[in-house]
């Protein structure tokens, strides 16, 4: 019983791949794409009842449709790009910073107590340019926080940082309602906010975000530390016999990329003048998603960023169809099949999957089989399909080379194949 | 003072059993090696399967049977957890993704799933107003509301402290001595164990890692999406609204693991002692008979997270090894790789 035991042989064996052609990655991340869209497609038509087509106009309508739908969509992407270009340096030094929600949050809070209290004593310009220092400055500290406690004790930074979105949240709620005293919400800053340019309500941003993407990836790629951050986040041992002193590495890494969620923080607020639980847009967590899949490449953490938004405004396309029996968590569901398919797609660009023999016999067979019913010729139908597998499997046995962990007593299992086959 | 200390107590033990089942199945997942970020999710859908059937299956029959009423949700409601945490378990084991990014996927998954489906099933069977009345009768009986005490009374205080929950407020406290027992004084609770301190080393023993991970990820979201049961049927008095605090439920569920630094016991007093401090604001000020504004009213919110934070602090000061994660928390197995 068990002797048998131990001969059954895996179906499958993985093993590790570092070895693939670029091409080939993006091809496979491509088609998860694709496919992701096919799904997304099946399962919106199937909830509305809609056709395919129609489908796929709803979604394209809910992007472009209007000057306004445009709009909103490539300032998400920016909010969310810039989000995950704020995140690259941490993840580069395998620092979990899920804390981007409480960064924007904190950094967008400094930016407001600044309009708020001297936004009319002081010039605009002036005013604008401290906002952006405070903000930027607020985001760092806010980061730094759980970083001096992983450096100092070793405190789980993945932990300390969801923490931190909360309190970030809550000081927001208090400092929103200490403000809005009597009014049931919020009025907008007695600010002049940041101008518009090419007659684009969001210029700057398209203009900050896409110049902050290049600069962090220039530094990650090309100067000294951001070596430096490569080498600490492969291994901190590593690090440390390069004489490379990890921790001022990890606070510094940490407080860059606190910073770079602030400047989000400041152009929510100079963009919109008030200030909002939402600041982040809902996307601190998204972005983390980003920056992962897109293994900092700035151009793919582009499309990412896109693509997520792109399936946002289709879904909400397609809800504004179907209000009456779809709402805005709809998107939610929409964009998760996206990340999930771009997740589980990576398996396939780091690993190598071999089937076992015996699922290739299998697999074989059932071929054998298919071209039968194809030819479907007298001579077949004489001869029953189980020879030729097993003529196959013959011819086959010789190149058999035993799988590690497997006796090398062969014999009982071939029979046993053979058996099957039988 | 006497009565809104009662009420503070007795709406903590209420919300705490939410936080409890989520950190209880968390806390499984997380012996297997598992950090998963998915616990909001998890509830999300658990909440939203067990208050569908127990919404269709009573405006579905005339006179709904007792016990169907509350296995129905109660299956339901692990079901289709565990469904998304096999789903979990697949990406993280088979396909070695990455957990802190699957997790978040869950999360956004199961949030909207259970947000779109509450309103999908309202729709489709044609009704504006989704509560699961008698499922909620059912899940609410108590021993306290059976005695007569005077109103007011200490005995009565007692009596609503210790007696006036549901079934399941009891159920949670049972799953978390089983889970102590198993972990502590099982074979397959010590193989766990070793799974998520050292998958390697028991890989060499002879433990199958990868069924140990399934199992003790699937088995924990199952467990997880029974806070979410029991948010729906009972804290939301079995009704639906898109418009609910679960998610961030859902994250203090994670952050009681650490609170409860991995030990299914502490969960029990830990999740009340969290909402406790969770309602701080509403029920503090009554208690100590002061006023208090809304800003600081947001502040007092804060406690829990705070609380978490100065908890994770402490825990990795002492680096006591019996207070740490599962040493292999947050890594993924793969035997080649030794």
């Amino acid at each position: 019983m068990t002797k048998e035991k131990r001969q059954t042989e895996p179906f499958v064996h993985v093993t590790r791949r570092a070895d693939m052609n670029k091409w080939v990655k993006l091809a496979i991340r491509l088609g998860a794409v694709l496919l992701s869209f096919l799904i997304i497609l099946i399962v919106a038509s199937a909830i509305t009842g809609d056709g395919l087509g129609l489908t796929v106009k709803y979604i394209f309508d809910g992007n472009f449709a209007t000057g306004f739908n445009t709009e909103e969509m490539f300032k998400n992407v920016m909010f969310l790009l810039g989000i995950a270009v704020a995140l690259a340096p941490a993840f580069k030094l395998r620092f979990w910073n899920v804390g981007a929600q409480g960064q924007v949050l904190f950094g967008a809070l400094c930016a407001s107590i600044l309009a708020f209290y001297i936004g009319d004593k002081i010039p605009n310009a002036l005013l604008l340019i401290m906002m952006l220092i405070v903000a930027v400055v607020g985001g760092a500290l806010w980061a730094l926080i759980p970083a001096v406690f992983k450096v100092k004790t070793g405190a789980n930074e993945t932990l300390f940082t969801l923490m931190m979105n909360y309190i970030a949240i809550q000081l927001v709620a208090c400092f929103i309602d200490l403000w809005k005293g009597k009014n049931s919400a919020l009025p907008n800053f007695n600010i002049h906010g940041i101008d518009s340019i090419f007659g684009l309500k969001y210029g700057i941003t398209y203009l900050i975000v896409p110049l902050i993407a290049v600069i962090v990836f220039v530094y990650l790629a090309k100067t000294k530390q951001g070596y430096e951050i490569a080498v600490v986040g492969e291994s901190m041992n590593t690090a440390k016999y390069a004489g490379i002193n990890t921790s001022k590495v990890i606070l510094r890494t940490i407080a860059i990329s606190g910073a770079v969620c602030g400047l989000i923080g400041f152009l929510y607020v100079g963009n919109l003048c008030r200030l909002s639980n939402t600041a982040d847009g809902g996307y601190g967590f998204t972005a983390i998603i980003v920056t992962w899949a897109s293994q900092f490449n700035p151009i793919a953490m582009a499309a990412i960023a896109f693509g997520i938004v792109f399936f946002e405004g289709g879904a909400g396309g397609i809800v504004d169809k179907h209000s009456n029996i779809l709402n805005a968590y709809f998107s939610y569901i929409i964009v998760a099949i996206f990340l999930f398919l771009l997740i589980g797609c990576e398996f396939f660009i780091n690993y190598r999957i071999n089937f076992s023999e015996k699922v290739k016999e299998f697999f074989k067979k059932i071929f054998a089989k298919k071209k039968k019913t194809q030819a479907e010729t007298e001579e077949e139908t004489a001869r029953p399909a189980e020879d030729i597998t097993d003529d196959k499997l013959v011819e086959e046995l010789p190149d058999d080379s035993p799988d590690e962990g497997v006796p090398p007593a062969d014999p009982p299992q071939n029979g046993e194949a053979n058996k099957e086959v039988e | 003072m006497l009565e809104s200390l009662t009420s503070w107590i007795v709406g903590a033990v209420i919300f705490g059993t939410v936080i409890m089942f989520g950190a209880l199945g968390e806390i499984l997942t997380e012996k297997a090696g598992h950090l998963n970020l998915g616990v909001p999710g998890l509830m999300f859908i658990g909440g939203f399967a067990s208050w569908a059937v127990a919404f269709l299956y009573e405006s579905g029959t005339d006179e709904p049977s007792k016990f169907l009423m509350i296995l129905l949700p109660l299956l339901a409601g692990f079901g289709a957890a565990a469904v998304a945490g096999l789903l979990y378990a697949f990406f993280v084991t088979t396909l070695r993704a990455n957990q802190n990014v699957t997790g978040l996927a869950l999360t956004r998954l199961g949030v909207g799933i259970g947000s779109f489906g509450g309103m999908y099933v309202l729709v489709k069977s044609g009704k504006s107003f989704g509560k699961a009345v008698n499922t909620y009768d059912v899940f609410a009986e108590n021993l306290h509301s059976m005695f007569d005490f005077p109103e007011g009374s200490v005995v009565e205080a007692i009596s609503r402290m210790l007696l006036s929950y549901g079934f399941m407020v009891y159920l949670a406290i049972i799953c978390a001595v089983l889970i102590h027992l198993f972990l502590s004084k099982t074979r397959p609770g010590l193989n766990l164990r070793s799974v998520g301190e050292n998958p390697a080393t028991a890989d060499a023993a002879g433990v199958n890692v990868a069924k140990y991970k399934y199992l003790a990820t699937v088995v924990g979201a199952g467990v997880s999406g029974l806070g979410g049961t029991f948010y729906i049927l009972v804290f939301c008095n079995g009704g639906w609204s898109t418009n609910n605090n679960m998610e961030a439920l859902g994250w203090l569920a994670v952050a009681l693991v650490i609170f409860a630094t991995w030990r299914p016991l502490n969960t029990i007093w830990g999740s009340y002692l969290f909402a406790m401090l969770f309602w701080a604001y509403a029920y503090l000020p009554g208690v100590i008979g002061l006023k208090v504004s809304t800003p600081v009213n947001d502040l007092l919110q804060m406690l829990p997270y705070v609380v978490t934070i100065v908890v994770l602090i402490i825990t990795s000061t002492r680096r006591n090894r019996d207070n740490q994660a599962p040493a292999s928390l947050g890594l993924s197995y793969f035997r080649e790789d030794r």
